[in-house]
């Protein structure tokens, strides 16, 4: 029996409502660890290329680790991973909560699901039994009606469910999955994914517990953790605000994104800040399994959260908008709906803008006033998209497929990358993000690399001390462009992949968290009882990297790809920054630079000897080398 | 000399919560750096991400000079 992992994979076919169970050798489990490691190995593997996202062929993989479940902190996400209907390249979010520990209890490590089901259904996972429900009674319903008629029907409210609001039904092609309710895997699209598959939930429960190797060294660094995470600065905010905090700082900085990424600085952002939205609602904190930092941040009285930082900025400063209740209203729709509140206030910021300049007209609209600034519509145009209506409908595309549509230079202004809106960050100021937002196999995405650069800027800083043992020594600007910020970049992206595959929230252990790195192995090795090293888990991060940049390879992604929208090389227009602008010139050199770093050739494709390094030899004929 | 040091953010309320617009008139020693503003302040290294001085990003070891206008901006990672 092997510690931390149950040894089994769940493959589940949809078409013929036929379950398999795999169990792979313990050197697949060693050597992909869990997560993005997993589920990038098993599309790279078993997809077939040019595949429809939308259509029966593609797989939906949910995916916990082999250290998912046991009581300690910050271990408790599950990926889920795809072909992105945003991209069509890799598509992975991940997620906390609950329900990535169940399914652990409930005997497996992950679950391939594959076709399409002919009517709606749901899935039930109970002590490694499996039964396909019929979905018809919830299709159609909110999330939160969904979770209360499927714990009714399964008769317990311990049960944890991951499911998909209307927005999935209707395949807008960033919906999301959540469970129970505020836990959200957001970003990729994978929600569409679902959907088109004609699955509505996953349930789970399970009684088993996680044979760990030494649970006492487990309690020990749980204790440890909940006696002094309050002692770093950054994990006591976050305890403290969750990451609305960042609104005031991110402003004072020139760098909140303001009428769809126009400036650097809302002149109402004290508005929406945390101390408006505390004085305006009763807020309380809540958490994941076995964590005790609890930053998440829910309203009492509203099953559906509060709105962290990258939902206050995509509905308030990014619209021009600073009507807390609005915000608050709109991140409870697209928790209903399904919707990632990322993707969907970014395309709204991008129809405001299309407004603006006269490419949509008022007849376009159907009668709602999209304009910066003013909130009367918002809420409706988040239901038009979910329940794709009228200009909701090519909303619901996305931006990049939207400006495909409108035409008339929409594109310009279009904010994305691969097909994946723009999180609520400006790379103007921080290079770093540029290049994150330009590299990432998923799409723009902002954790890519933990703290952001203004992070490393100062010698004592406490993200750059945490990094010490990267090899990260001394601080640099957070505009450098050079090599050195490359080699920054391309090690703190490692550690990220690193917690995208072992389903690590990237706010308990450092640089960004209060866990010491040398602390984390140290809790990996008791629960795998693996003798291993930050050498070890680090190159399964960046193995983890190398099989995301390889799919999308196979699906002829390459240099061009690996861009910003045309808006972050102009200047901004407002703020500290104003003025501020990434040069073409730069991001091409530095993005030449970590190719070479990384093994890959000057297009962007690993190279066969890194796949060689890696131990992944078998990814050079998918990838036609 | 006499130095402002204006404070932005969280960090107003912390180190200039009774200040216009966040700034604070220190007076120093001759010589001083950035340092010894902070041990002045008692702020806490760990909740600041950088400094500019006289609008240039500069490291805390830097020297100061008669009327001298310090930045202070707080610590922000990824949301």
């Amino acid at each position: 029996m092997p510690y931390g992992y149950n040894g089994k994979i769940l493959r589940v076919d949809l078409s013929s409502q036929a379950i398999f169970t795999e169990e792979p050798d313990e050197s697949f489990y060693r050597t992909y660890l869990g997560g993005k490691g997993f589920g990038s190995y098993f599309l790279l593997r078993e997809l077939k290329h040019g595949i429809d996202p939308l259509s029966s062929e593609n797989k939906l993989i949910f995916a916990d680790s082999v250290i998912t479940g046991a009581p300690a902190p910050g271990i408790n996400r599950y990926s889920v991973i795809g072909k992105s209907p945003l991209s069509s390249g890799l598509g992975e979010s991940d997620a906390g909560g609950w329900w990535g520990p169940q399914l652990k209890f409930a005997g497996f490590d992950a679950i391939i699901i594959e076709g399409r089901s002919e009517n709606p259904v749901y899935i039930f996972i109970h002590d490694e039994q499996v039964q396909f429900k019929d979905a018809r009674r919830v299709w159609g319903l909110n999330t939160g009606d969904t979770q209360k008629i499927i714990r009714g029907e399964l008769g317990s409210d311990r049960i944890q469910i991951a499911t998909i609001g209307p927005a999935g039904e209707n395949q807008v092609r960033y919906a999301c999955i959540t469970n129970g309710l505020i836990h959200v895997n957001g970003r990729s699209g994978l929600g569409a994914v679902m959907g088109s598959k004609n699955l509505k939930a996953i349930a789970v429960r399970g009684s088993r517990k996680i044979n760990v190797k030494k649970p006492e060294t487990v309690t020990q660094i749980a204790k440890w953790f909940a006696k002094n995470f309050k002692m770093n600065p950054i994990a006591n905010r976050l305890h403290e605000h969750g990451t609305h905090a960042t609104i005031d700082r991110l402003n004072s900085m020139g760098l909140l994104p303001t009428g769809n990424y126009g400036a650097g600085e809302f002149d109402l952002s004290s508005k929406i800040n945390s101390k408006a939205l505390r004085e305006a609602y009763s807020v309380q904190s809540a958490g994941c399994f076995a964590c005790s930092m609890r930053c998440k941040k829910i309203i009492v009285g509203n099953d559906y959260g509060a709105p962290e930082y990258e939902t206050v900025a995509a509905f308030g400063s990014n619209l021009k908008v600073s009507n807390m209740d609005v915000i608050v209203k709109a991140n409870q729709l697209c928790n209903q709906y399904g919707l990632d509140t990322i993707s969907t206030g970014v395309s709204i910021a991008f129809a405001m803008e299309c407004v603006e300049r006269g490419i949509l007209s008022e007849k376009d609209l159907e009668g709602l006033n999209l304009k910066f600034g003013n909130d009367d519509s918002i809420l409706e145009i988040i239901e038009r998209i979910a329940l794709r209506k009228g200009i909701g409908t090519i909303l619901a595309e996305g931006v990049r497929r939207a400006s495909e549509i409108i035409g008339k230079n929409s594109a310009e202004f279009a904010m994305h990358v691969k097909g994946q809106e723009t999180p609520l960050h400006d790379p103007r100021g921080k290079f770093g993000l540029a290049l994150g937002f330009a590299i990432s196999e998923t799409g723009a995405d902002h954790n890519t690399y933990g703290p952001h650069d203004n992070s490393y800027e100062l010698l004592d800083s406490p993200c750059l001390k945490a990094s010490h043992p990267l090899g990260i020594l001394e601080p640099m600007d957070a505009l450098d462009s050079s090599a050195k910020k490359v080699r920054f970049y391309l090690y703190e992206e490692n550690l990220s992949n690193l917690w995208q595959t072992l389903g690590v929230c990237n706010f308990v252990p450092a640089p960004r968290g209060a866990l010491p790195l040398q602390k984390f192995v140290e809790l990996v090795e008791a629960i795998t009882g693996y003798e291993t090293s930050l050498w070890e888990l680090l190159k399964a991060g960046e193995r983890t990297t190398v099989l995301s940049r390889s799919f999308n390879a196979m699906e002829g992604f390459g240099r061009k790809e690996d861009s910003l929208p045309n808006r972050f090389f102009e200047p901004l227009e407002a703020g500290l920054l104003k003025g501020k602008k990434i040069e073409k010139a730069d991001l091409e050199e530095a993005l030449t630079t970590y190719y070479r770093m990384r093994g890959y050739d000057d297009n962007g494709k690993p190279t066969k000897a890194k796949l060689q390094e890696l131990d992944i030899e078998w990814v050079a004929e998918r990838i036609a080398l | 000399m006499k130095v402002k040091v204006k404070f932005y953010a969280d960090l107003r309320d912390k180190y200039a919560p009774k200040c216009e617009d966040g700034i604070l008139e220190l007076r120093l020693k001759d010589h001083s750096q950035i340092e010894d503003v902070f041990d002045q302040l008692e702020i806490d290294n760990r909740e600041i991400g950088f400094i500019l001085l006289n609008e240039k990003k500069v490291q805390k070891s830097t020297s100061l000079s008669e009327g001298d206008f310090i930045q202070i901006f707080s610590f922000v990672t990824g949301g």
